[in-house]
């Protein structure tokens, strides 16, 4: 998109030195070049936007039904824990009030279980689901580089990444987040928990538990946990 | 190569390649660069089609526009030989 605004930017530009000049040609060139633009706004556009707001509109539908079950469950303001076993390489993103550590992944099912009583909803991920090939970070530094191609070069959801640590927390903030995107950030089973926080737990083959996770500005951040 | 690629790629040469054509002829009527424009427009995305079918707000007002304004410069063109 804003190829096509630089263009319709330097057609302006172009036809009002034309215009000084008095160069029909310029002018003309100009006005070819502003068409030129203009369709690239208008493709860039349309392309791919109303799917996502389709998208959009079943996965707000849906969030009511998905706040009715966790609510139900009391499991409506649970922070997201991911639950990687070592052995078995296996990823399940977990809402439970349990700790992470007292869960084993022999237990966790995928769907609705009760453990001792607690409720635990498990989504068992595998990296075939996330879309792409999966990139293993040995650091947050090769995190941040793996989120950036996924969130950024692959998927296109946000504009920047940044990965920091402090005092054994890992701060991801998530910067120019897309508005239809940032609208859903914060509810429960969003795309972003869904997707980016397996992917991360993934890329370090490790467990992660949320410790907090905030909208600003279309700034989103979310602060983990690695165990 | 996306359909969407091809186009914008396909139509910016074409573009390039009609607009150089025109300057070197001498062409000094501007609608004329513009006019060329909008047909290459029409005639890519008719061939390549793309969006696959499927048309969005913009594309659509983005036709009207275009088809608005190349309405004027042909009947802009047929009055000035009529009078």
């Amino acid at each position: 998109m804003f190829t096509g605004v630089n263009i319709i930017a330097f057609s302006i530009v172009l036809g009002v030195y034309g215009f000084v000049v008095y160069s029909t040609q310029l002018i003309g060139v100009a006005g070819s070049l502003g068409v030129l633009g203009g369709v690239i706004v208008a493709l860039s556009l349309a392309y791919g936007e109303p799917t996502v707001r389709f998208m959009n509109s079943y996965f707000k539908i849906m969030n009511s039904v998905h706040v009715k079950i966790l609510d139900d469950l009391r499991l409506g303001n649970v922070l997201p824990k991911i639950l990687f076993s070592k052995d078995t390489g296996e990823c399940f993103f977990v809402l439970s009030k349990r700790d992470l550590q007292a869960i084993s992944s022999g237990e966790v099912v995928h769907g609705v279980s009760l453990l001792d009583g607690m409720p635990v909803l498990a989504i068992k991920i595998e990296h075939e689901d996330l879309g792409v090939p999966l990139e293993h970070a040995r650091n947050y530094r090769e995190l941040e580089h793996n989120l950036r191609s996924l969130l950024v070069d692959n998927y296109g959801v946000c504009a920047g990444v940044s990965v920091v640590e402090e005092a054994g927390v890992a701060r991801i903030v998530l910067t120019g987040l897309k508005r239809d995107l940032a609208e859903i950030a914060n509810t429960p089973l969003s795309p972003l928990d869904i997707i980016v926080l397996p992917y991360i737990s993934l890329s370090l083959g490790k467990s992660i538990i949320v410790v907090d996770r905030f909208l600003e500005d279309n700034v989103f951040t979310v602060r983990i946990k690695v165990v | 190569m996306k359909r969407i690629e091809l186009f914008i790629l396909v139509f910016t040469l074409f573009t390039v390649m009609f607009n150089t054509s025109l300057v070197l002829l001498g062409e000094r009527r501007f609608d004329a660069y513009i006019a060329v424009t909008i047909l290459l427009y029409y005639v890519f995305y008719a061939l390549i089609d793309p969006l696959a079918g499927r048309t969005g707000r913009a594309v659509q007002a983005l036709n009207i526009c275009l088809f608005l304004l190349f309405i004027t410069i042909v009947v802009y063109r047929i009055l000035e030989i009529l009078t």
